[in-house]
Order: C-alpha cells, then sequence, then structure tokens
C-alpha cells in the first residue's frame, strides 16, 4: 500500500535524488529504499563487494570499461571493503551500482524493494582464514528504522576492535585484524589504517 | 584480505547474470524484469533526434532530449535526470517522460531512477529500479487536461495480484481505449481536447500515435 511521504515543506513528497557526485549525508532510509551514494578519486582503491558463499568470499568484479550492475540477493552476507569493515545481511535485496567516469567511480547502494523491508539487517564478521562467519548480531530496524542497524553496526565495530577475544575465531582462533564503521568520520588512526589495507 | 578463501569458480558459475549491464541481460529489461524483490527496466539513451523517433531500432526510446514531469499540488513541475543522481519518484507521484510513455504512470511503489553516462563512448543507460509489487498493489496510467491539469481518465491493473506478465499487454489496451473515444481526452473542465496516448513500445504506433509521440 502507498504510504505518503511528507516534504521538508510538510506537503507530499513527489520525489528526491541521492547523487553519486556530492555523495549522500549517511545511508538515510526513506519510503521504500535506504539509499548511500558516492564516488572515490580514480587513485583511490576501489571499493569492492565481497559475497559469502559456505565459508568462501565471492568477490564481484569491479567496473572496468563499462558500469556493472549487481543484485545482492535477500539473505546473503556482503561487505563492501573499504566502505564498511562489517559484513552485513538483509532481509530484502540490495543492489549495487559501480559506473566508470573521468574523475573516477560512481557508486550506489541501494537496499529495498519489499513492503516494510529491510525490517531485520544483520551485521558479523568473516575469518579470513577460514571463513566462517561470527560475532553477528540481527537488529530489528522495522520500528526503529535503519539508523539502528547503523548505529549498532558502529557499536559493534568498537566493541569488537577493543577485544582480541571478540576477534578471534571460534573455528580455528585466528585473530581477526581491527576492522572500521561506515562512518568515515568516527574513523581513529587505527581504524583509519584497517579502511585503507588492501 | 581474503584473497585465501576466495571461490575457485568464475562468477558466472554462481551467479548466471551477476551483471545486469551486459547486453545479454539488458535485452531481457527492455520492458520491466521482476527479480526477487524488484523490478528491473534498463533502457538505452538514443542519440535520434525527436523526429528521428522509431530508427534506433530500440523497443523503448529514450531520445537526449526528453524531458521528464511530476505532478503535484502546484501542477505539473519538470524534474532533471543528472549524470550519476539517483533520482527517486515516490510511489502516488504522477510522472511522464516525454516522447517515451504517452499517459502519466502512477505506481504503488517508489521508482529509482538512475541515470548511468557511458564511457569510452559507449551509449547512456537509465537504470529503473522499483518495488515488485504484491497484494494490491496498483499500476495506473492517467491523462491529465495539458492546459488545466484536471483529471481527464485513468486506467488501473492490480500488478500485485495480475503480475509484471500482462503489464504491457494492460498498457497498450488502455492506451487504445484512451485514444478511441474523444470524449475521453475531451477536458470535462475548460472543454480542450488533448493529443492522443502512445505505448511505451515504440512498435505498437500507429501513424497517428506516432505523432504524437513526437508531440508530447
Amino acid at each position: 500500500m502507498v504510504s505518503l511521504q511528507l516534504a521538508q515543506s510538510g506537503g507530499p513528497l513527489l520525489s528526491y535524488t541521492r547523487s553519486m557526485v556530492e555523495g549522500s549525508a549517511g545511508w538515510p532510509l526513506q519510503g521504500d529504499y535506504a539509499i548511500w551514494s558516492g564516488n572515490l578519486d580514480k587513485n583511490a582503491s576501489p571499493y569492492l563487494l565481497h559475497e559469502l558463499v559456505g565459508q568462501r568470499v565471492l568477490p564481484v568484479p569491479i567496473s572496468s570499461g563499462r558500469a556493472i550492475l549487481h543484485p545482492v540477493t535477500r539473505g546473503t552476507w556482503f561487505e563492501i571493503r573499504h566502505l564498511f569493515g562489517y559484513w552485513m545481511r538483509a532481509d530484502v535485496d540490495t543492489v549495487w551500482l559501480d559506473a566508470p567516469g573521468e574523475n573516477g567511480r560512481y557508486y550506489t547502494l541501494c537496499i529495498g524493494g519489499s513492503e516494510a523491508r529491510p525490517g531485520e539487517v544483520s551485521y558479523g564478521w568473516v575469518c579470513p582464514n577460514c571463513g566462517v562467519l561470527f560475532g553477528e548480531a540481527t537488529i530489528d530496524v522495522a520500528a526503529e528504522g535503519f539508523q539502528t542497524f547503523l548505529n549498532a553496526a558502529e557499536d559493534g565495530v568498537s566493541r569488537f576492535n577493543a577485544d582480541d577475544g571478540m576477534r578471534s575465531c571460534p573455528q580455528c582462533k585466528h585473530v581477526h585484524p581491527l576492522t572500521y564503521g561506515f562512518d568515515q568520520t568516527k574513523d581513529t588512526d587505527a581504524t583509519r589504517q584497517a579502511r585503507l589495507a588492501v | 584480505m581474503y584473497t585465501n578463501i576466495y571461490v575457485d569458480e568464475p562468477i558466472e558459475k554462481i551467479h548466471d547474470d551477476w551483471d545486469f549491464l551486459t547486453d545479454k541481460v539488458i535485452k531481457k529489461m527492455q520492458g520491466f524484469l521482476p527479480v526477487g524483490d524488484n523490478v528491473y527496466g534498463i533502457r538505452q539513451v538514443a542519440h535520434a533526434k525527436r523526429e528521428e523517433i522509431g530508427t534506433a531500432h530500440q523497443a523503448i526510446e529514450l531520445i537526449k532530449e526528453r524531458k521528464n514531469f511530476e505532478i503535484g499540488p502546484k501542477g505539473i513541475v519538470q524534474v532533471p535526470r543528472i549524470p550519476y543522481v539517483a533520482h527517486i519518484t515516490c510511489a502516488g507521484t504522477p510522472h511522464h517522460t516525454q516522447f517515451v510513455f504517452g499517459y502519466w504512470h502512477i505506481n504503488d511503489k517508489d521508482e529509482v531512477i538512475i541515470p548511468v553516462p557511458g564511457v569510452n563512448g559507449d551509449p547512456d543507460h537509465i537504470v529503473i529500479i522499483m518495488g515488485r509489487p504484491t497484494g494490491e498493489e496498483t499500476d495506473r496510467a492517467a491523462w491529465y487536461c495539458e492546459e488545466c491539469t484536471s483529471l481527464l481518465h485513468m486506467s488501473e491493473y492490480v500488478t500485485g495480484r495480475e503480475g509484471f506478465r500482462g503489464f504491457w499487454r494492460w498498457e497498450l489496451a488502455a492506451v487504445r481505449d484512451y485514444n478511441a473515444d474523444i470524449h475521453k481526452r475531451t477536458c470535462w473542465n475548460c472543454g480542450h481536447v488533448n493529443p492522443l496516448a502512445y505505448s511505451g513500445f515504440v512498435s505498437t504506433d500507429t501513424p497517428e500515435t506516432r505523432e504524437a509521440r513526437k508531440q508530447w
């Protein structure tokens, strides 16, 4: 069913935009979709979309001569390397657009499509040694909104980085390196290093 | 960091159509194709001029000089299509693209429209993503008077129940029904006789609807 979206003026919201050139402020949910958009300079390491397949990692190829548009099926664990350092899973599909341009690369990450979704979104970590997923937590965003997931994941990153025990793989005991959240303004020197690491 | 545990198979073995912007998949999305939670449409932007509509050999032709409009409380407003800027038309907003479909489309789902410029001489594309309708969610083709914006006529298709398979058949029938009765095109408020409607598919044009397509 259509739910009326209101503009700041109080009237009905007809439409809105998300600019990959300017970059979106945060990753806001509006109507049916939570859309992040941004870009990287041509000299920066490109964002890498990874999907978890069993205990293996599937790298989705980056754009080269032309754009790519890749759907991440609901229920699939994925990460966008350099954008956020945790893995996430949503109960609705996600669409990843990676488009080359003259000055760099332009990106859109769009979650949504089904009514009242995303309703549950999870974060966790994948052991780089054995591929096991661990430390996962699921956030009910249906009532409180998508930002509650982003906030919970940021808190999860802080706890994860502060505790070697939390970063130890329950299967192979490999210690996961430090990681980073979605909000780059909260980076410390250590998490910035982690964000830039290849 | 994960290179030691990368899958051994190429991505094509895991996901058949992993990239929707390949020529193979674009062909499937010239109309609208439901995949998972969303419906996708991908349109190549033609370099043809308005007078040359019908020569690009595409099912749905987008020419560069087209303009996009929405209707709200303040009447008809033009909305831009800017490279690398997603434009999201909210559910319930009547919207029309000049020369592409000759009616105002109103759907019950938000519609994400992303202009993706081509590089290295490749064509520009428009990517359309919208939620997959379910239940009683409906698509509508509506016509408003071009002089006074009064609602003239509207046809509905309960896409959630009927499925996207019948969408284009309904769309063409709605266009033909509107065109068959001049009373539907004649504004009840100001008396203006509005132009003919036309389908999204250029191949369905008659000489008369082709002229209408070049007009609005």
